[in-house]
């Protein structure tokens, strides 16, 4: 156990350059931080309008002016693809931000104080998980109005118990280190002990778990947005888009093929990417 | 010389809920007071309840009952502010020299918590003690500005001298400081303790399983078995001839320096009784050469029987005399 705490900083140090060893890690880094990119930066490379349609409807891949043709209504379909990233991302960076602020609190909070408290919150977390996570969005997203607000308070909620659940493993083993009652004995105040003392040695582990959270969320954000629920047209959104081109599938199948396909990688690499960095940060957990 | 009791404490009781409910009575009924400036030698075998004792001292454990005056106030009844300002006089320093440090955090942010939180100290002061603190614990003030992993075992256990001292203590528990440490090492760093101890006048629970080192740093020693104290005594008294035959066992089992007369080497038999269903009568009944009928029936209570001697043995080793 000792020794765990002897390479805690080599192991800092160190975990940056075991990122992205092996093809489908270092692919896995390259394929979101294109997405992320492409989201942030494509709109200034591709100059025409997602929103404005045009007589040239379904046109097919390679058009002239239409790399990706045109959707049923003309629409230019390579800058609906590269529009359509922002939402998706945005909403679920955003609920991942909020569960992990969520999850990451009540679990420091329940692991450090034990007792009823860490009862309360627990109970509370396993009710929240209690509920299918997708019936648990769509509530509160109908709830309030269907937008970027709902979605990520939703999907943020229902996210934030997984974190909260391995957030309250780790503070509990940290509480108990001799650190820790080092810094009480020393006077620090309990919200400072778990801000400055605790969370700096869980964030390797839970940064990990919260990367893994974020596959989840962008695969409940294209979800809801599918079932009309997420961004509202006529903002481009590859879950909107693929319901819209649900009608096209058998003459014109890459206007659900496209932002299907992108969905799918971005979460499957945001998976191996937060694989990765679990291994690169705790090298002897797997394997 | 009329010693002050800076400590005392009263009746107690440490209760661990174990596995299936069973409840570990870890620490039970006891009763010791500790005076202004000395060193107390806590001895006793691993599983005995001595770190417990030690951390209900300071209150990191949580004692179930009983009383911990400190200059006459009880602190196992304060809450908040008040007991988070007053609990800074008392100071521990731990045994694993790399779980009590922060990996995360510098030496000199590690050192200054405590003048910081406890204290009220701003940062510029507080800063200047540290360097200060860090020279005495023989580190160098440059040392302030590393992490606690770019040290070795002997060099934390000095962060974690300095650490202890930051808030000015009065009471220090050594909970086995150097027993982590190689024994080239030890030495160094019992010096420096018990250097910085007596040079400040504090007050410190030495808790340790090594009879060599409690007699080279204790004033009197109070020896555990089973959650209880059985023995207290000077630290001259005690290795001239223990009280009780446990820890007369115990002194058997360090070597004799060539000056002193052979010991006869007594070996305890049997396992440590389990601490959730201890023997009744007298405790070490199960594995003393002494033991009568009604050591197995009777339990002993702690009594003194010489002045500044106190035992828990029906048939203590050494003559009864001049007692109120």
């Amino acid at each position: 156990m000792s020794d765990q705490t002897t390479t805690a900083g080599f192991r800092t140090a160190f975990a940056a350059r075991r990122l992205g060893r092996g093809p489908l890690a270092a692919g896995s880094w390259i394929v979101v931080a294109l997405f992320v990119l492409a989201a942030i930066l494509g709109p200034i490379f591709v100059s025409a309008d997602p929103a404005r349609g045009t007589n040239d409807t379904l046109l097919p891949l390679g058009a002239a002016g239409h790399l990706l043709g045109t959707d049923d209504l003309g629409r230019d379909e390579l800058a609906r693809m590269v529009h359509g990233a922002r939402p998706l991302l945005m909403v679920a960076f955003l609920s991942t931000a909020l569960a992990a602020v969520l999850g990451i609190g009540f679990g420091l909070m329940a692991g450090y104080l034990g007792g009823k408290v860490e009862w309360l919150i627990m109970r509370l977390m396993d009710l929240a998980l209690a509920f299918p996570s997708m019936l648990l969005i769509i509530l509160i997203v109908s709830a309030w109005k269907p937008g970027v607000g709902s979605l990520v308070t939703g999907i943020g909620v229902a996210l934030a118990p997984g974190l909260a659940r391995l957030a309250r493993a780790l503070a509990a083993r940290e509480a108990g280190r001799d650190y820790v009652l080092a810094a009480k004995l020393g006077g620090t105040r309990g919200p400072r002990i778990l801000v400055q003392e605790m969370l700096p040695n869980l964030a390797g582990p839970m940064l990990a778990q919260v990367v893994m959270t974020l596959s989840v969320a962008a695969g409940f954000a294209a979800g809801l947005s599918y079932l009309g629920l997420g961004i509202q047209p006529p903002t481009p959104d590859w879950g909107y888009m693929v319901q819209a081109g649900q009608e096209f599938l058998y003459t014109a199948p890459r206007l659900v093929v496209m932002p299907a396909a992108a969905t799918l990688l971005f979460v499957v690499a945001c998976n191996f990417v937060g694989d990765d960095l679990r291994d690169a940060l705790d090298p002897r957990a797997t394997r | 010389m009329s010693p002050t009791p800076l400590m005392e404490i009263e009746d107690l009781r440490v209760e661990f809920t174990g596995s299936a409910g069973r409840r570990v009575r870890a620490v039970r009924d006891v009763d010791l007071t500790i005076y202004e400036g000395e060193t107390l030698g806590l001895v006793g075998e691993s599983g005995c309840g001595k770190s417990t004792l030690g951390r209900a001292m300071v209150r990191v454990t949580e004692p179930t009952g009983g009383a911990i005056r400190y200059l006459g106030a009880d602190i196992t009844k304060l809450r908040g502010t008040v007991f988070r300002k007053t609990r800074a006089d008392l100071q521990m320093v731990f045994q694993d020299p790399f779980g009590s440090l922060n990996p995360r955090r510098s030496i000199a942010d590690i050192v200054a918590e405590p003048l910081l939180r406890a204290r009220g100290t701003g940062r510029d002061e507080a800063r200047k003690i540290v360097d200060d603190l860090l020279d005495q614990v023989g580190l160098g003030r440059e040392a302030g500005t590393r992490k606690p992993h770019e040290f070795s075992g002997g060099q934390r256990q000095r962060i974690g001298i300095a650490r202890a001292l930051a808030p000015s203590p009065r009471f220090v528990v050594a909970d086995e400081p150097v027993s982590a440490l190689d024994v080239s090492i030890q030495a160094q760093v019992i010096n420096l303790l018990s250097d910085l101890i007596r040079e400040r006048g504090l007050t410190m629970l030495f808790i340790s399983h090594d009879l060599g080192v409690v007699r080279h740093i204790a004033d009197r020693i109070a020896v555990m078995y089973l959650g209880q104290i059985i023995e207290i005594a000077s630290r001259d008294d005690f290795f001239a001839g223990p009280a009780h035959p446990y820890g007369e066992a115990l002194l058997s089992s360090v070597p004799a320096l060539s000056k002193e007369p052979r010991r006869e080497r007594i070996e305890l038999t049997g396992e440590l009784p389990d601490p959730a269903d201890p023997p009744a009568g007298c405790t070490f009944h199960t594995r003393c050469r002494y033991a009568t009928d009604m050591c197995r029936t009777e339990a002993p209570v702690l009594r003194e029987v010489q002045p500044g001697r106190e035992v828990r043995c029906h048939l203590p080793l050494i003559p009864v005399k001049g007692t109120s």
